[in-house]
């Protein structure tokens, strides 16, 4: 059984974009052993040669005709937009904020 | 009053004159009301169902209404309504409003069903209690200090509290059938492929399912006719023609049917009550001359753990989309791009769902991609043939549909592991994406309603429907 450490914790914290204070991913470490041990027990299924089942339909990829359709608008696109200008998605600054 | 009637009894005093859509919708509205404090609803919508129950009544009136004209429809706070807000119970959508109408909408509407309102769930349909929702719990209505059920418990509450005829949730692993039973209605999980996904929100893509609530089975049949068939917007929805589902309810018989009890389904530590339903149930199919066979689905043990592996993968990528950017929740103290993304995820989501990202990122990341994910699929095939196995000997397989009556709230909240074990009966329809249907066969000694399933082959939800009128119609 693999034990997760804090920092492993902290690895996958910033690979899902997440943040969590010390005491939380304290918490977070011991939570996280838990249901990890408990998912082991798959280990325990023989699948020698099975094939991996990626969804239960048998048709895949049901494509319809490429035949445009009804489109939203740029202002209907923007909508929901946090910040925008002039018909684009505004976010901070890009360049020059490059992190580890 | 009205409200609490079956689909089928409502629809003949309308055609009747005895009735109008615009009396159903004030009903529908001063019972939800009067329910406010089961917190089952996000979102009311009284101008534009009391407008639409106008149009409705005028057409029942010029005898072109269509086949659910007057049935009040709320829907599960992760499905699109055009101009709707569409929270999926979560603080980083707050403020959102949808662009367009899911597919499931638009044939509901198009059968003049009225949409009378958004529901709560947990968020982003994560949980089996309803706890998880940013915007508070919902209450069991026959106990508030009970949960409804998880993760569609606003739309079950709304159906077993009168408050509509009919509501939409959706399904993972088991987010309609384990509220509904329990909260003692129906809840029909479709085949994988069978409904549109198009305006859901997604969670797991290959696990969701659009899934109705209704209190009797005829309503849940015709509820799911209409909202069934293929979707060009959805390349998961299969081509496969739909049945007639509502057919010969009526007339239901069990006679002759060989029905499956899969023994692992039977285990220790489940609520007494629960047993002695089953074991009831089990006497009455067998009077009415079904056939009771054991059968085993040996990998069941692995259903939770394999469930839990994939649904996280999968929804740690689709949860992905929400960074701040284009849509929802942007942190107001965000200074450059890394910290849009990280403190908007970080004030956005709950702790469930951030615990569920986690899971998913660590089994998807590299080093860990074989050891999990690619297992869980494995053992998810595994599962597949147990049950492609068990319907060459059987028609239908019954089960309970949860291990107990609906739990306390906060009795689980701090224990994952528990709590995602009251899915343990129901997952396995998801994962191998055969339909199932829950449906309440009686009470524990508090009252408190139980439920069971009947879980069918692929694309056979007519046979499952036909099973399941019997069982209501035997048990009155």
């Amino acid at each position: 059984m693999s034990q997760i450490t804090s920092n492993q914790v902290q690895h996958i914290m910033r690979l899902a974009k997440l943040r969590f204070t010390p005491e939380e991913l304290e918490d977070f470490t011991v939570q996280f052993n838990q249901i990890v041990a408990y998912v082991e027990q798959l280990e325990q299924a023989d699948t020698e040669g099975v094939m991996p089942m990626t969804s239960s339909l048998e048709e895949l990829n049901i494509m319809r005709d490429d035949v445009p359709g009804p489109m939203l608008s740029a202002a209907e696109a923007l909508r929901n937009a946090p910040k925008k200008t002039e018909g684009f998605f505004t976010v901070p600054k890009v360049i020059g904020e490059v992190e580890e | 009053m009205t409200a609490a009637e079956s689909y089928s009894e409502l629809r003949r005093r309308l055609d009747a004159g005895e009735t109008t859509c615009a009396q159903i919708v004030a009903d529908s509205f001063d019972a939800i009301q009067r329910g406010s404090g089961l917190n089952a609803f996000l979102a009311q919508l009284p101008a534009e169902a009391t407008q639409r129950a106008a149009e409705v009544d005028a057409r029942i009136q010029a005898g072109t209404a269509g086949r659910l004209a007057g049935m009040t429809v709320a829907l599960k706070d992760n499905i699109a309504l055009k101009d709707a807000q569409l929270t999926c119970g979560s603080k980083i959508l707050t403020g959102f409003t949808s662009l367009y109408s899911a597919t499931v909408v638009e044939r509901l509407q198009a059968e003049d069903a009225i949409i009378i309102g958004k529901t709560n769930m947990d968020e982003f349909a994560m949980g089996s209690s309803n706890e998880t929702s940013f915007f508070g719990p919902v209450h069991h209505p026959l106990d508030s200090a009970r949960v409804p059920g998880g993760s569609s418990g606003g739309s079950g509450v709304a159906v077993a509290a009168g408050m509509t005829c009919c509501a939409l949730g959706s399904e993972t692993g088991g987010s309609v059938r384990q509220p509904a039973a329990f909260l003692g209605v129906v809840g029909v999980k479709p085949t994988y492929g069978r409904v549109s996904r198009y305006g859901l929100v997604a969670f797991a893509s290959s696990l969701d399912q659009i899934s109705p609530f209704a209190r009797t089975v005829h309503d849940a049949a015709l509820i799911t006719e209409v909202i069934a068939g293929h979707d060009p917007n959805d390349t998961t929805s299969s081509s496969e023609p739909v049945g007639s589902y509502t057919n010969g309810l009526d007339e239901a018989d069990v006679r002759g049917m060989k029905i499956g009890l899969p023994r692992e389904y039977f285990i220790d530590g489940m609520d007494e009550a629960v047993v002695a339903r089953m074991k009831e149930l089990r006497e009455r199919l067998e009077d009415a001359g079904a056939e009771i066979v054991e059968i085993s689905l040996p990998h069941t043990n692995y259903t939770i753990p394999c469930y839990y592996v994939i649904a996280t993968a999968e929804a740690s990528s689709n949860l992905a989309r929400f960074d701040g950017a284009r849509y929802g929740y942007r942190s107001p103290n965000a200074e450059t791009l890394e910290e849009m993304y990280e403190l908007s995820r970080t004030e956005g989501f709950g702790t469930e769902v951030k615990r569920r990202i986690m899971l998913g990122t660590f089994v998807l990341s590299s080093g860990f991609y074989d050891a999990y994910y690619r297992k869980a699929q494995q053992v998810r095939r595994l599962l597949h043939r147990d049950m492609v196995e068990a319907f060459k000997q059987v028609d239908l397989i019954l089960a309970p549909t949860t291990p107990t009556p609906a739990f306390r709230l906060g009795e689980k909240t701090s224990d994952p592991i528990a709590m995602y074990l009251s899915d343990i009966f129901t997952a396995a329809a998801n994962l191998t994406g055969i339909p199932a249907i829950s449906f309440p066969i009686g009470k524990d000694a508090n009252g408190l309603p139980i439920g069971a399933q009947f879980m069918a082959p692929h694309f056979q939800e007519g046979r499952m429907f036909q099973g399941a009128a019997w069982v209501e119609q035997a048990l009155g």
